[in-house]
């Protein structure tokens, strides 16, 4: 027997950690599933819920909010899932929340995933029945998937001709990308143009300076710009010129008349411009008429010393004084 | 013909062997329900069976989980699933292993050493002076010895199960960086009461059946020393052959029952 009092104790401390270890897994296994918090129950309705099973979890906004209580067929083509949902979320869960039957992961186990509505909305009462939402199918999406996946491989035909081309050089890419010249003469190019644009840029900085630094106020311009009399007066000016300019017009007419006949030779001015025997005549009549009057000259300086005349020419000088 | 003779023997002994051990059965349910109740002997027993027996399975428990993660890792890993470890290593100690290994160890360990006692104590004819004595040695043998493994290898299987999953969890924790708290989150959110209930309801039978054959190979000895070591030998073979059954026809039953 050896000291049964103190087997006994072991004993007792084996039974109830044994038992309190397996309360305590049933317990949290139990939790797991929502069946010891409080809950409310929502439902739902589904043409197909895709395999999902009575325990399955429900999840709002991603959070594990409860689990399926029961699945029954209505109608048909109707299914209404029960769910248990922990009442800590009703104040969360809207009425125009969403219901939706997912997968956890590729491989997981199906789940009701609850989303919250876009407008707000009040807060969902006990047995409320909320909108479900059904997922396209696996076989719908991967039927896009197929086409997707032609229009894929036509893309990447395409994208290889043109990759091809490009690089055997033809067309204005493949040159750009080959031609060692090309590229030369372009980065040459954008070195230029990055020359021209800094001084350009200089030189507005600069014309930017000058015209902060006009005196506005005082200047022609300003005066020009906003003086009303002045302006009047311009266009007084202008309008004068203009009939000015319409006289010289005329002018210029006349005096393109007038040497049209002078070349032409008629008047007397033509004929002296024209003639040159006229002109030789001239002369010699001018040449004449100078000596003539050198010697009329003499003749009155002659008369000046005539005492008949002498008279005459004294009372001439004092009446000049 | 002497081989037909022989198998037809061999089937008759094999039958005869079930019919002795179902009415060795049936009379224990009828001694445990029959006052007067052995209390004493039932919790000396329990001590015997449970406590003694705590160390082995713990670190068998122990060694199980952390064998079997170590050994699925990298082919969870190769799948790029070695997040669903405490999944499937939770679900599969829960439902099976713990229970079986525990089962197997306790087979080894209280059915032989069951075996032997009552063996040793029929031959040197301490049953038959405790007739004579006026105690009832079927009541106070064998029906504490089966309650007691009966009621112990539960709780027995809920320290194994939880040792495995520590170890599991030591090394996920150490090799995969994962939270002891998150594997263990992770392992109750896979378990149903559908993994559990089955699993204990299971391990009741497992221990009876351990205590039923330990005690009925070595209440029924045959004479002399030989018989002692046979009946141990026996009682091992036998019990964990026929945990094995009762194993399949459990899984068989909680499936009808769990629709899992």
């Amino acid at each position: 027997m050896g000291t049964p009092k103190l087997s006994f104790v072991k004993l007792g401390l084996f039974v109830v950690t044994g038992s309190v270890l397996l309360i305590l897994a049933a317990y949290l296994i139990g939790s797991e599933q929502k069946m010891f918090s409080r809950t409310f129950e929502l439902t739902t309705v589904f043409n197909n819920v895709g395999g999902l099973q009575v325990g399955n979890n429900v999840r709002y906004a991603g959070i594990n909010a409860g689990t399926v209580r029961a699945i029954t067929m209505e109608t048909d083509t109707t299914i209404r899932v029960y769910m248990r949902i922990d009442t800590e979320l009703q104040s969360h869960i809207k009425k125009d929340a969403l219901a939706m039957v997912g997968s956890d992961g590729l491989v997981g186990s199906m789940l009701i995933n609850i989303i919250p509505g876009n407008g707000p909305a009040q807060p969902v009462d006990s047995g409320d029945e909320i909108r479900s939402f059904s997922r396209i199918s696996t076989q719908d999406m991967l039927t896009t998937l197929n086409v997707t996946n032609e229009n894929a491989a036509l893309l990447t035909a395409d994208l290889l001709t043109i990759t091809q081309s490009i690089r055997t050089g033809s067309g204005v890419l493949g040159k750009l990308l080959n031609d060692s010249t090309l590229a030369r003469d372009l980065q040459e190019s954008v070195r230029n143009l990055k020359l021209t644009t800094a001084q350009s840029n200089e030189a507005l900085t600069r014309l930017n300076r000058k015209i902060s630094e006009l005196r506005f106020e005082d200047s022609a311009l300003a005066l020009l710009l906003d003086d009303p009399e002045f302006s009047e007066q311009i266009r007084s000016l202008v309008s004068g010129l203009d009939s000015s300019g319409q006289d010289i017009r005329r002018l210029t007419r006349r005096l393109d008349g007038l040497a049209g006949s002078l070349e032409a030779g008629e008047g007397t001015l033509g004929v002296l411009l024209r003639d040159s025997t006229a002109a030789r005549n001239l002369q010699s009549s001018l040449q004449h008429l100078d000596s003539g009057l050198q010697k009329f000259d003499q003749n009155m300086e002659a008369l000046k010393h005539n005492w008949l005349t002498r008279g005459y020419f004294r009372k001439l000088e004092r009446q000049q004084q | 013909m002497n081989n037909v003779a022989s198998i037809k023997d061999r089937v008759y002994l094999f039958l005869a062997e079930i019919g002795e051990l179902a009415a060795f059965a049936g009379r224990f349910f009828r001694e445990v329900a029959r006052p007067p109740y052995e209390f004493r002997e039932l919790l000396r027993q329990c001590y015997q069976v449970g406590n003694r027996s705590l160390t082995l399975v713990l670190v068998t428990g122990f060694i199980i989980g952390l064998v079997l993660t170590l050994q699925s890792r990298p082919t969870l890993i190769e799948f790029g699933a070695v997040s669903w470890m405490p999944n499937m290593v939770g679900i599969s100690i829960v439902r099976e292993i713990g229970p079986v290994i525990t089962a197997l160890i306790c087979a080894g360990r209280i059915a032989s050493g069951m075996g032997a006692e009552l063996g040793s104590m029929r031959v040197t004819e301490q049953i038959d002076a405790m007739e004579v004595s006026g105690t009832n040695p079927f009541k106070y043998l064998v029906a504490t010895r089966i309650l007691a493994t009966t009621l112990m290898l539960p709780l027995l299987v809920v320290f194994g199960d939880l040792i495995a999953l520590f170890g599991s969890a030591l090394v996920e924790n150490l090799k995969g960086a994962v939270s002891f708290r998150l594997y263990f989150n992770t392992v109750f959110e896979a378990l149903s009461y559908g993994d559990l209930i089955p699993a204990t309801v299971k391990s009741f039978f497992f221990g009876f059946v351990i205590g039923l054959v330990g005690t009925y190979k070595g209440y029924y000895c045959k004479k002399g020393t030989a018989g002692v070591g046979k009946a141990a030998n026996t009682a091992v073979v036998i019990a964990s052959l026929l945990l094995f059954f009762v194993d399949f026809v459990a899984v068989f039953v909680s499936d009808i029952f769990y629709d899992l």
